[in-house]
């Protein structure tokens, strides 16, 4: 318990430093919007309107920014205090974790880049397939079986229960296959 | 009032509405036990699935999963000590112990009886009782609205994250997100920053998933283990059931607490954490043998958890009369109902009371699908919280995606993706972000409110709403010294600190 609260006391230096950062960047964005708020508020809705409710449309984003820039201040400085104290033992980020959730994060951002191409299905068995791999399974025939089969279940579900249409694929022969999957699904479970 | 009751009864002789209790109570039982996966998390991945059902399907749906959720924390929290959920901290304290002594089967039936009597209980005093505040809050007019939203801010803010600045500092992020586009009072765009795809504002779907599902899958694939958790679970030791004299020796803790989940349930902010705890602390002060808790005691497994199931209906009293979510599932809910075109609010009894009305019934005939399923369910689950990740976190990174796909713009997944990497950071300096998304919502109820009192108060804003409207006054006078105890709480504890020494 001791060693549990030194460590959310003092914090390791990488820690408290991207801490720091963290509160210094969101300080400074803060005071930058409440600074710029008229600026930022577009001309045009009506004036008259305005006037006669007596409450700008700058009114509550300037306040809510102006608040934040003084909670910012208070947070900046009680982080540059931890920064000071801070050990070299404690809570810590850590490479190898960093490292899997920026794998993951990439993957997360190939996803909507391919999908105009490759459609809703490809897509989703290429991401779940390598998420499957990433986290330890290396069982092809596993690997291929569920990364094959969560994208037309989630598919079949979605488009055909919930009517809820799902991005098809620019490729003409991966949009074909797959809606000849569904409706042979269709036909076999909805008729 | 009576005629929209009798209407919502009604409108529960459908059988469709149960089916789809059934699968969201397993589906929230499931992930429960999890420990690594949240309630939170499967009601924001299954958000849009509701919303292009009925009323009466879709939100039935989502709140199975979050009763169920709420209770399937216990089944992880009494076989291995590791709660599937927050609510559930408490149920570790005698769980792991009868489980050692063989009394698993007993803890887990104990803590369904119990969540399922602290739920029904609850939403019986919710049915009852809702409506009556209902038409109290149509009594008064929008200062009052205005400075209970400020003073509800105010205290979820503070109490929602173990520090008050980092609270804080989440509602005003959520507050400047929810004023991002086209002012609804007057019609001017606000930071859009030149993006079209902002005139129309966040939009509430990518960022529940982007808050609360990302952060969870980023934080599942972090550690390299495969499964959420090592330990091996052994049901051929669960022992025998619970006898019918070892339950009637809790029903006075069960009812006690269920009385102090449904106390903690209407304030927001405070939620089944609390209630676990306090519920946990007022048996074990009332119990003849208090040495036993920690040790294996059935009581330590009744009082946490009827107390946090008790919290479930009440949440919606703030939600659904006031608009105010209390916490971050209730933000979800609230994100459900305005997707079917449903504002909570003063008005919505009024508009709506016979669709409220059979809501609320379903809330309370679902305790007994709740029973049934959580009894056949039990051993399933029990041995599903060994399932590996290379499976769940796959599933449920494909869902995130489908759900904000489902809204039909394929900008939202930039806007979930941003939204989930600032949380997970956020979340990673132990930023709590029920705030933000309560906040968010509230952004344009707070705004538009004050708009009207402006109207109303003719110039003199402060005079009326500090003179001229006393309950208004009360609020924001309580939120006022709140926020200044929030102030001088440092240097008091510093100070209570210092004197021993």
């Amino acid at each position: 318990m001791a060693a549990e609260a030194n460590s959310q006391e003092a914090p390791s230096r990488p820690f408290a430093l991207l801490e720091a950062g963290l509160a210094i960047f969101m300080t400074c964005a803060a005071i930058a919007l409440t600074y710029t708020m008229p600026e930022l508020i577009a001309e045009g809705g009506i004036p008259a309107a305005q006037d006669f409710l007596r409450l700008s449309p700058v009114f509550f984003p300037e306040l809510t920014f102006g608040v934040l820039s003084a909670l910012g201040v208070v947070y900046s400085a009680i982080a540059l205090r931890q920064l000071a104290a801070a050990g070299p033992s404690g809570e810590d980020l850590g490479t190898d974790i960093l490292g899997r959730v920026i794998i993951v994060f990439v993957l997360s951002m190939l996803y909507p880049v391919i999908m105009p191409w490759f459609g809703y299905g490809l897509t989703t068995l290429l991401l779940v397939g390598a998420m499957t791999v990433f986290l330890g399974n290396r069982v092809w025939w596993q690997v291929l079986l569920f990364s094959a089969g969560t994208p037309v279940l989630i598919r079949f579900i979605f488009e055909r229960l919930l009517k809820i249409s799902l991005p098809s694929a620019d490729i003409d022969a991966i949009d074909a296959v797959e809606e000849a999957l569904m409706q042979f699904l269709s036909r076999l479970l909805l008729s | 009032m009576i005629d929209a009751f009798l209407q919502g009864l009604a409108l529960l002789l459908r059988m469709d509405t149960y089916l789809y209790i059934a699968a969201g109570l397993t589906v929230g039982m499931f992930v429960g036990a999890m420990p690594g996966l949240t309630t939170t998390l499967a009601m924001a991945v299954l958000l849009p699935v509701s919303f292009k059902l009925e009323p009466m399907l879709g939100i039935p749906f989502l709140i199975g999963v979050y009763k169920g959720g709420i209770y399937g924390g216990s089944i992880s929290a009494i076989l291995v000590g590791i709660p599937g959920t927050g609510a559930s901290i408490a149920t570790t304290f005698d769980g792991p112990a009868l489980t050692r002594m063989g009394k698993a089967r007993k803890a887990l039936e104990m803590a369904l009886y119990s969540s399922v009597i602290g739920d029904f209980l609850s939403d019986v005093f919710t049915l009852g009782f809702i409506g009556l505040v209902a038409l109290v809050v149509l009594l008064v007019g929008p200062p009052e609205v205005f400075a209970v939203i400020v003073f509800s801010l105010v205290l979820i803010a503070s109490v929602s994250s173990e520090s008050g600045l980092k609270g804080a500092i989440a509602a005003c992020i959520g507050l400047g997100l929810g004023f991002i586009g086209t002012d609804a009072a007057t019609g001017a765009t606000r930071m859009t920053f030149g993006i079209d795809a902002l005139s129309a504002g966040i939009p509430l779907i990518p960022l529940i998933i982007g808050v609360f599902a990302v952060p969870e899958v980023l934080e599942a694939v972090e550690s390299r283990t495969p499964r959420f958790i090592s330990e091996h679970i052994d049901l051929s030791k669960a022992g025998e059931r619970l006898r019918w004299d070892e339950f009637r020796r809790s029903i006075r803790t069960i009812l006690r607490s269920t009385a102090i989940g449904t106390g903690i349930g209407m304030v927001p902010g405070v939620g089944q954490v609390v209630a676990a705890f306090v519920g946990y602390s007022a048996a074990k002060r009332a119990s003849k043998n208090p040495e036993n808790f920690g040790r294996g005691e059935l009581d330590g497994i009744a009082a946490p958890e009827a107390a946090n199931n008790a919290v479930n209906g009440p949440t919606l009293v703030p939600l659904l009369t006031l608009g105010i979510p209390g916490d971050n599932i209730t933000a979800i809910l609230l994100g459900a109902f305005v997707a079917h075109g449903m504002r909570p609010g003063p008005q919505i009894f009024q508009e709506q009371g016979p669709l409220m009305y059979a809501l609320l019934l379903t809330i309370v005939l679902a305790n007994v699908l709740f029973i049934f399923l959580g009894y056949v369910l039990l051993k399933p689950f029990a041995k599903a919280i060994q399932l590996q990740k290379a499976y769940l976190v796959p599933i449920i990174l494909a869902l995130t995606f489908v759900g904000t796909l489902s809204t039909g713009i394929f900008s939202d997944i930039g806007i979930m993706i941003i939204a989930g990497i600032c949380s997970y950071t956020l979340r990673k300096f132990n930023f709590d972000l029920a705030p933000l998304v309560i906040a968010f919502v509230l952004a344009e109820p707070i705004e538009y409110r004050l708009s009207q009192t402006m109207l109303y108060a003719r110039g003199a804003v402060f005079r009326y709403l500090f003179v001229d409207r006393p309950i208004a006054s009360v609020f924001l006078i309580g939120a006022l010294i709140w926020i200044g105890y929030l102030i001088v709480r440092p240097w008091l504890r510093r100070r209570s600190e210092l004197q021993p020494a």
